[in-house]
């Protein structure tokens, strides 16, 4: 860069980067170093709304927290899942090294209920991480969401349906989740897309985690070894 | 000792009213309902007016009047009738609330209460602060309080009816500016040495003092107007003159003579109703007189050291089955606060079928509560009381048992492998927290993070992509399971556990039952 628009960065103060005002340093790590690049502050952002779109069920769309949620629950930091839409699997979960007793589960019937759990986990302080699935928000709910999760500095996702790619959302981070298919000779190797379509403070792009980089934060071995695989 | 008596002088009425009289803090609302209400008593063959709230008093009713009069002024006053028993339960359960002062309350018909006030000043931060909070506790609850303090029972009872309002005091107080400046309020109603009381109950008319009509109309004929008179007079003349039981309340009132009150003994279970006075036609009107039976709980479970794990809320309607309530808690407590904002939650949840009438609220299982001492420096364990408050303010909207924890259970059939557990806020830490891949104990095989609640048959075509794994398991129990399970792939590269039933070999379904997600 110009030495001269080097030192005016120093010394004057009115005048900064737009990149630097959204670091933040004590971000969550997401245990994928290409994701992590891409994100500002290098890992998920806590004190913001977090909006994962998967295209489809079965991809990977959850494995890409795990890292992050078993750091968390290792601290013995308490995590939540609201109203997820099939049953949290024990092993997979223990196998990932997740700590059971720090992550609570609330079923729910609506999406109304969903969120308002949501909102008061995230007011309770209690909570470093809070991660709910809804059929259908508006943006005002999420706002509502957002401005909870920025108040208590908490890390907080919500997974909608991939439709809603297109409506307006307070979230600062929004990625549009879907497989990957790249050919290398004659096998296939499968793996999970992500489109940052909304990054506060940040660049949009896109990043694509590879099959076995699941295995870590998977804890097993992936029992498929011929064709690739996606995420577990 | 140091007694303070606390004189409610419109106690049936407070007690009825379910009109908040917190909901502006500033300045003194009347806690009663806007519609004129009299207590009336049956004296002889007449009715009479006990006592009136502010709407009817400014309609000119008075205490003594006689109901039909009352109905001449206002036709549509709404009447209470004078109960013993129930005065008896309201003096009770404000004996409750105040144990949360004092270990030494005492009851006194009909509507004082007698608190031992000198051993629990340090702990509330000295006379005035104590003072001041008594006020804006009985404040909260809407009710109506004049106080007295002295060093013996019956002087403190005396002052507190003799009309020293501390209420208005305190407001004076708050009006000034001037909140930390608690002095008036104490200087005037506290009689903490025996000269300044003296000086005090000599001003006093004789005409106040609980004796027989016989006994005032005597002291009244000798010429004896206030209590300095009489003090002065030597007390063989007196006991010849008025009796003994003249004699005995000057003594007692001089701290010569002791004056003995029996302690209040809290009960083994908490049960108390308030009958409302207005039908309370949603949960919103509820909140009050709510408020005030917990109140009472609070001070109860406070004094008895417990906590309360499960409570019932008992509305009564009219004409119609009772409305039953129970909340549950994850673990026992006894902060009012808590149990108040569940039971607001839980109602305002609750459609109620019909106006109440009554609202009774029964504390079913006591048991002690695990104080933790709270660690400056270890995070977790002030976390520890939040989290079993937000499970419960969860499971108060939501249901019971909608917030829970997993755990693994020693069981390969997948649906049984599951199992839910309360959340329990004091678990220990994770002996080593296990970073990386290597470290973690792997002992389940790929397994997907979504499982579904009942297999499904597979409608689109999946590929299975891994080795068979058998699942053989529950042959002696009803749940017979004999299935191998693939992971398998779709076109679009989506992942699902699914398997085949090995009753029947030839038919290669595919059920789903997990997601890969």
């Amino acid at each position: 860069m110009d030495p001269a628009l080097e030192f005016l960065l120093k010394t004057e103060r009115s005048l900064w980067r737009g990149r630097d005002q959204y670091y933040e340093p004590n971000n969550l790590p997401t245990g994928f170093a290409a994701l992590d690049k891409a994100l500002p502050g290098g890992g998920w952002s806590t004190g913001c709304l977090t909006e994962l779109l998967p295209k489809r069920k079965g991809i990977g769309e959850l494995s890409l927290l795990l890292p992050a949620l078993q750091a968390l629950s290792n601290n013995n930091e308490w995590v939540a899942m609201i109203g997820p839409p099939h049953i949290p699997n024990a092993p997979a979960l223990a196998n990932a090294g997740i700590v059971l007793e720090r992550l609570l589960i609330v079923d729910t019937d609506n999406d109304a209920d969903t969120l308002w759990s949501t909102e008061q986990l995230l007011r309770s302080g209690t909570f470093s991480a809070v991660i709910n699935w809804v059929e259908k928000s508006s943006s005002k709910q999420l706002r509502r969401l957002q401005l909870a999760a920025e108040q208590s500095e908490c890390w907080a996702v919500t997974y909608r349906n991939a439709r809603a790619v297109d409506e307006h959302s307070p979230a600062a981070l929004r990625i549009l989740l879907d497989t990957a298919q790249q050919y290398h000779d004659e096998t296939v190797t499968t793996g999970l897309q992500l489109d940052l379509i909304k990054v506060r403070g940040g660049a949009t792009r896109q990043v694509i985690i590879k099959a076995h980089q699941f295995d870590t934060p998977q804890g097993t071995e992936w029992p498929v070894t011929k064709a690739g695989r996606s995420g577990t | 000792m140091l007694w303070a008596a606390l004189y409610f002088p419109e106690l049936s009425l407070d007690m009825i009213s379910h009109n908040d009289g917190c909901s502006n803090k500033n300045q003194v609302t009347d806690p009663l309902p806007a519609v004129a209400t009299c207590v009336v008593i049956q004296q002889g063959a007449q009715r009479l007016l006990m006592s009136c709230n502010r709407a009817a008093r400014n309609l000119g009713l008075r205490s003594g009047l006689p109901l039909k009069s009352a109905y001449a002024v206002c036709p549509d006053l709404l009447t209470i009738e004078y109960d013993v028993d129930q005065q008896q339960q309201y003096i009770e359960q404000l004996s409750l609330w105040a144990l949360q002062y004092s270990s030494w309350v005492t009851p006194v018909m009909p509507n004082t209460i007698m608190i031992e006030i000198e051993a629990s000043l340090s702990l509330f931060g000295g006379l005035p602060r104590m003072l001041t909070t008594i006020f804006n506790d009985t404040r909260q609850q809407g009710l109506q309080m004049q106080m007295g303090i002295a060093p013996n029972p019956s002087a403190a009872r005396l002052l507190s009816q003799f009309g020293i309002t501390p209420n208005s005091e305190n407001n004076n107080a708050e009006n000034d500016n001037a909140g930390n400046d608690e002095r008036p309020i104490s200087d005037k109603v506290a009689m903490t040495d025996s000269t300044s009381l003296l000086k005090h109950l000599g001003e006093i008319p004789v005409s106040c003092l609980p004796l027989d009509d016989f006994t005032l109309k005597g002291l009244r004929q000798s010429g004896i107007r206030h209590c300095e008179q009489l003090f002065d007079l030597p007390a063989s003349s007196l006991a010849r003159r008025f009796g003994q039981s003249c004699t005995e309340l000057v003594f007692k009132l001089q701290g010569k003579l002791p004056d003995p009150c029996p302690a209040f003994q809290a009960p083994e279970r908490f049960t108390h109703s308030l009958d409302l006075a207005l039908e309370a036609p949603d949960s919103q009107a509820l909140q009050f007189p709510l408020n005030r039976l917990l109140s009472a709980l609070g001070g109860f479970l406070r004094t008895s050291d417990l906590g309360v794990k499960k409570l019932n809320i008992i509305l009564k309607h009219h004409r119609l089955p009772r409305t039953v309530i129970t909340l549950g808690f994850l673990e026992a407590t006894a902060d009012h606060k808590h149990l108040l904002k569940i039971a607001s939650e839980r109602l305002l949840a609750t459609s109620i079928p019909a106006p109440a009438i009554a609202i009774t609220i029964d504390a079913e299982s006591l048991a002690t509560v695990t104080r933790n001492g709270k660690d400056l420096f270890n995070k977790s364990q002030s976390q520890a009381v939040s989290i079993q408050q937000t499970v419960d303010l969860l499971s108060a909207r939501l249901g019971t048992d909608k917030a829970y924890t997993l755990a693994l259970q020693q069981d390969h059939r997948p649906e049984k492998v599951l199992e839910r557990k309360a959340a329990k806020s004091n678990i220990p830490s994770p002996k080593t927290p296990s970073r990386s891949g290597d470290t973690h104990s792997t002992s389940w095989p790929a397994r997907p993070i979504w499982l579904l609640q009942e297999p499904v048959l597979a409608d689109q075509s999946i590929t299975p992509r891994s080795s068979a794994e058998r699942i053989e398991n529950g042959w002696w129990d009803t749940d017979d399971v004999r299935r191998d399970y693939y992971i398998a792939e779709d076109d679009t590269g989506a992942w699902y556990w699914a398997f085949t039933l090995r009753q029947s070999p030839d038919n290669r379904q595919f059920y789903i039952h997990g997601y890969f997600a």
